[in-house]
């Protein structure tokens, strides 16, 4: 709007004039920052988790093995003393890069994907439609076991089947928005004007559902920490001695007894996690959409 | 209606084909022959048993030909036997399958009141207090792993009071009161989130509803609130919530694989993992087969229940 008019410095006129029109939205968007600030935390925590966790996170205190919170080991340690704080920070990094990567993988997969089957329809669609309704009719976790229990556990194999679950999420979504955008008059005007379809594609409608494919994108990080601490808790994803949240739940079941503490801090993670995302997810669509159109 | 039903049922059949051979294929990728996991160390060192088992489970034929006969095999039932126990892997999953279902019910019986109830007040007193707190709880009720809730009612219901037990499964058939002693904490866990999630989606809906001008009209016709409530709203809340109900299996079933094995709750999911840990490949094959048969049918259910139910949906589908 503001480059219109040219003023002293039209870069900075425009960056506050969005700016301002950003903060009045955010005003009305408690659960956007809420979320945001959550997910800032635990970001924060594994890019610095050298600088914040107080002990190396395999380092062994033999002597100090289920010790309750004290000032030495603020959440206490685990059965072979390790400090729980300091495995806490480092796990984010563990299930923030999981989730990252198979949010990476479902992504480049499967908007091309609902690209492909939304633009083109007919036979292409039909076959991706059924081959992801396939995937579909398995419960996640239970694929995820299938294929984990097949490929071996480790964390880049929890990014790929985490990755492949949720493939037919973006397709789903991406083909339904592409069907509801191509026969908008900008898209006939560009095609009108002798638009090739890749550049239709790429060009034309993609930018124009990026704002429900950003939406997707942060639901899934959400249910994909869920899954990867689902699944670590199962003992089939990262291996120690590599900290994970859900690993950490695992053995913390079997000293509920004796070290009562263990079990409230790596769950409390995964939840503070799911719900930041869950609520940036939930935030952005708002922003994106006040009316209420995208739910 | 009956053109329906069939045309639903034949979009199965591509379905099933597609995820019956995705399991055979993921399962074909894992190490091992299968011939030599069947017969134990022992028989592996013996060449002709090798040889005489591949060619009765047809492992020497091409890959496509083995899942034809794999199928073939499959839709009869006969899923193969177990690595571990040498039984069929149908008979295996069976009682399993009733340990499970029970979980799932519970789970079901605990979330559909309280959702229902919590629904109607959100949506009925919208912004007022109880609406706030039911959009916590419900945003709480969402992001709260089963698995953690789980072990935090482990730590407070059977450590420290001592009420309930830690673990274990019990036979209704056997032990009806200590059944659902065992029953209490793992269908509390699992069912949670549905109960969230059903509370947000009736709340929803039900807004959505009573902004609807024949509600406006019952009101304006001077029925009392909880007469309006019940029967113009509701009647087409729960429309779409009967749905729902059938699209949750799959989320129901994937939980029941985790919070089986906090209480070693002994049914499908626990199943599962012990034959991952066992490498029992035809079970596990079995296993994931049977629950995404379980899932489509249910899908399928609701689906036609949705076009019973709502006349208008039997010429728009």
């Amino acid at each position: 709007m503001s480059k219109k008019f040219p003023a002293a410095s039209p870069v900075a006129t425009t960056l506050r004039a969005s700016w301002s029109s950003m903060r009045g939205r955010l005003r009305g968007q408690r659960t956007l920052l809420l979320g945001l600030v959550i997910v800032g935390v635990l970001l924060l925590a594994g890019i610095f988790a050298p600088l914040l966790a107080p002990f190396p996170p395999s380092e062994i205190h033999s002597r100090d093995g289920l010790h309750a919170p004290s000032r030495t080991y603020p959440l206490g340690t685990d059965h072979l003393g390790r400090d729980i704080l300091s495995r806490i920070i480092y796990a984010a990094r563990t299930s923030l890069l999981v989730a990252l990567g198979s949010v990476i993988v479902s992504g480049t997969v499967g908007v091309p994907l609902g690209l492909a089957a939304g633009y083109l329809e007919g036979l292409i669609d039909s076959v991706i439609m059924r081959v992801l309704d396939a995937i579909l009719a398995f419960p996640v976790i239970l694929f995820a076991v299938l294929i984990v229990a097949t490929l071996g556990a480790s964390a880049i194999n929890l990014v790929w089947t985490i990755g492949f679950v949720f493939i037919p999420y973006f397709t789903r979504l991406v083909r339904g928005s592409v069907m509801s955008v191509k026969h908008r008059e900008f898209v006939e005007a560009s095609r009108a004007g002798g638009a090739s379809t890749p550049y239709l594609v790429s060009r034309v409608i993609l930018p124009n559902i990026l704002s429900p494919i950003l939406v997707q994108a942060s639901i899934t990080m959400s249910l994909a920490v869920l899954i990867e601490a689902a699944l670590s808790f199962l003992g089939l994803g990262v291996q120690e001695p590599t900290p994970a949240w859900g690993s950490m739940l695992q053995s913390s079941q079997l000293y509920l007894q004796q070290a009562p503490w263990y079990v409230l801090a790596p769950g409390a993670c995964i939840f503070a996690s799911v719900l930041g995302f869950s609520l940036v997810g939930d935030g952005l669509r708002d922003y994106f959409d006040p009316g209420g159109r995208l739910r | 209606m009956i053109a329906i039903v069939v045309r639903r049922l034949l979009q199965l059949v591509p379905v099933l084909l597609l995820a019956t051979a995705l399991v055979f294929g993921l399962v074909r990728l894992a190490p091992g022959d299968p011939a030599l996991q069947q017969l134990g160390p022992r028989g592996a060192r013996n060449p002709e048993m090798v040889t005489a088992l591949q060619v009765k489970l047809g492992l020497d034929k091409p890959i496509p030909i083995q899942y034809a006969y794999w199928l073939r095999h499959a839709i009869t039932g006969d899923f193969g036997n177990s690595i571990k126990s040498g039984r069929p892997v149908l008979g295996l999953i069976w009682p399993k399958l009733i340990a499970t279902a029970e979980l799932v019910f519970a789970a079901l019986l605990f979330a559909v009141p309280i959702s229902l109830a919590l629904g109607t007040e959100a949506a009925r007193r919208r912004g007022r207090w109880v609406d706030q707190v039911t959009r916590v709880l419900v945003v709480t009720g969402l992001a709260i792993p089963s698995y953690w809730l789980a072990l935090i009612l482990l730590l407070i219901f059977a450590v420290h009071l001592h009420w309930l037990p830690v673990s274990g499964y019990v036979a209704f058939s056997e032990d009806p009161v200590d059944n659902i002693r065992h029953l209490i904490l793992p269908s509390l866990s699992l069912g949670v989130f549905e109960a969230a999630f059903f509370t947000r989606f009736l709340r929803a809906e039900l807004i959505e509803v009573l902004r609807q001008d024949y509600v406006r009209t019952a009101k304006a016709k001077g029925l009392a609130g909880r007469r309006v409530m019940r029967g113009h709203a509701m009647k087409n809340a729960l429309i779409p919530m009967v749905t729902l109900l059938g699209l949750e299996l799959g989320t129901l079933l994937g939980g029941a694989v985790v919070i089986e094995q906090v209480f070693g709750w002994s049914g499908v999911g626990w199943l599962a993992l012990t034959s991952v840990k066992n490498r029992d490949y035809p079970l596990l094959q079995g296993i994931v087969l049977i629950v995404a048969v379980a899932v489509s049918l249910a899908n399928l259910l609701a689906d036609l229940a949705y076009t019973f139910i709502d006349p208008r949906m039997r010429t728009a589908g």
